[in-house]
């Protein structure tokens, strides 16, 4: 074998010939890569961030561009199997879209805005509860009207006035007809309180939540 | 004489493309490992995206890190990268990059 590539190189038009092949391989080798490693690169700078929250029955699926790669949703994959097809203008970064879904939403297809050929599948994050922390030195009160007990629902509309009376570590009075929900603040101490078509606790310590429902006789 | 003259410019041009190659292969190979260790860096840091609840006394806020901070609504809105709103008075229903997937 290597006695037939002496002798084809060691006449010119041979030599030429090795060299074309030699030259051929080498750029075509170089192009795949390059095309794969540019894919790649690409690929990895697609950085789509889905997220889901049940809302109002349904599902609220958000997917934001966190990178600086713009790219389009092409796909939402619902966990009954089935999928969404959409095709959204370029999100660019920090963009967000957002869709309403019946039934879960658990992945997403997004492609490259430059090169449409190349995508990435994410999955969707799940949600979580969290509770809305009071401030240490205040006692959040909520007031509101609704009731596990219908009738209670009912005599709590919008037409009762309530009031509260506060005092102890701090003092004020406030009133109203619906709900509301505020801090009483600055407070570094126990809090008694007098309602009026009101029905919740007597007293407070800093730092918690309490509730009053509102009730009319 | 002759054929031997050939051969060393065949060498040589063999010599050359493997030089050249092997420079591009690492100017071409360099971008990804790059955008490898950005991708890695990038996970790492949504992998602890959190957001936190509070009052104060305009209402009830959702704060999340480089001092985002915004109000939270019976609607979803967006934290940053999270999304949140008020379930209640006391509650808030949230979805965050560091939340594990769906479904």
């Amino acid at each position: 074998m290597s006695q037939i590539l002496e002798e084809l190189i060691a006449e010119p038009i041979g030599l030429v010939i090795a060299m074309v092949i030699l030259i051929a391989g080498a750029v075509g080798g170089l192009y795949s890569y390059w095309a794969y490693a540019n894919h790649v690169t690409l690929q990895n700078y697609l950085w789509p961030i889905a997220e889901v929250v049940p809302y109002k029955g349904g599902y609220y699926l958000g997917v934001v561009n966190t990178g600086y790669e713009p790219f389009t949703i092409k796909q939402i994959y619902l966990s009954n199997g089935l999928t969404i097809s959409v095709n959204t203008k370029p999100l660019t970064h920090n963009q967000w879209f957002t869709e309403t879904t019946n039934q879960l939403p658990i992945a997403v297809k997004v492609c490259s805005a430059v090169e449409p050929g190349i995508c990435t599948v994410v999955p969707v994050h799940g949600w979580a509860m969290a509770e809305v922390g009071v401030p240490l030195d205040a006692i959040l009160v909520v007031v509101e009207g609704s009731s596990t007990q219908g009738w209670l629902l009912l005599r709590g509309s919008g037409n009762c006035p309530w009031s509260l009376t506060w005092y102890g570590w701090a003092g004020n009075s406030i009133s109203g007809t619906g709900n509301l929900t505020f801090l009483i603040q600055p407070v570094y101490g126990e809090v008694h309180f007098i309602p009026t078509n009101l029905i919740g606790p007597s007293k407070a310590s800093p730092g918690s939540v309490v509730v009053f429902k509102i009730f009319c006789t | 004489m002759g054929s031997r003259g050939v051969s060393s410019v065949f060498t040589a041009v063999v010599l050359a493309i493997a030089v050249a190659v092997g420079i591009a292969a690492v100017a071409i190979t360099w971008p990804m490992i790059k955008s490898n260790f950005d991708k890695s860096s990038w996970s790492g840091s949504m992998g602890l995206y959190k957001i936190g609840f509070t009052y104060t006394k305009s209402g009830a806020y959702a704060y999340a890190q480089n001092n985002v901070v915004a109000e939270l609504n019976d609607t979803p809105g967006f934290v940053g990268y999270c999304i949140a709103y008020k379930y209640n008075a006391t509650t808030a229903i949230y979805s965050c990059p560091s939340n594990q997937p769906a479904g």
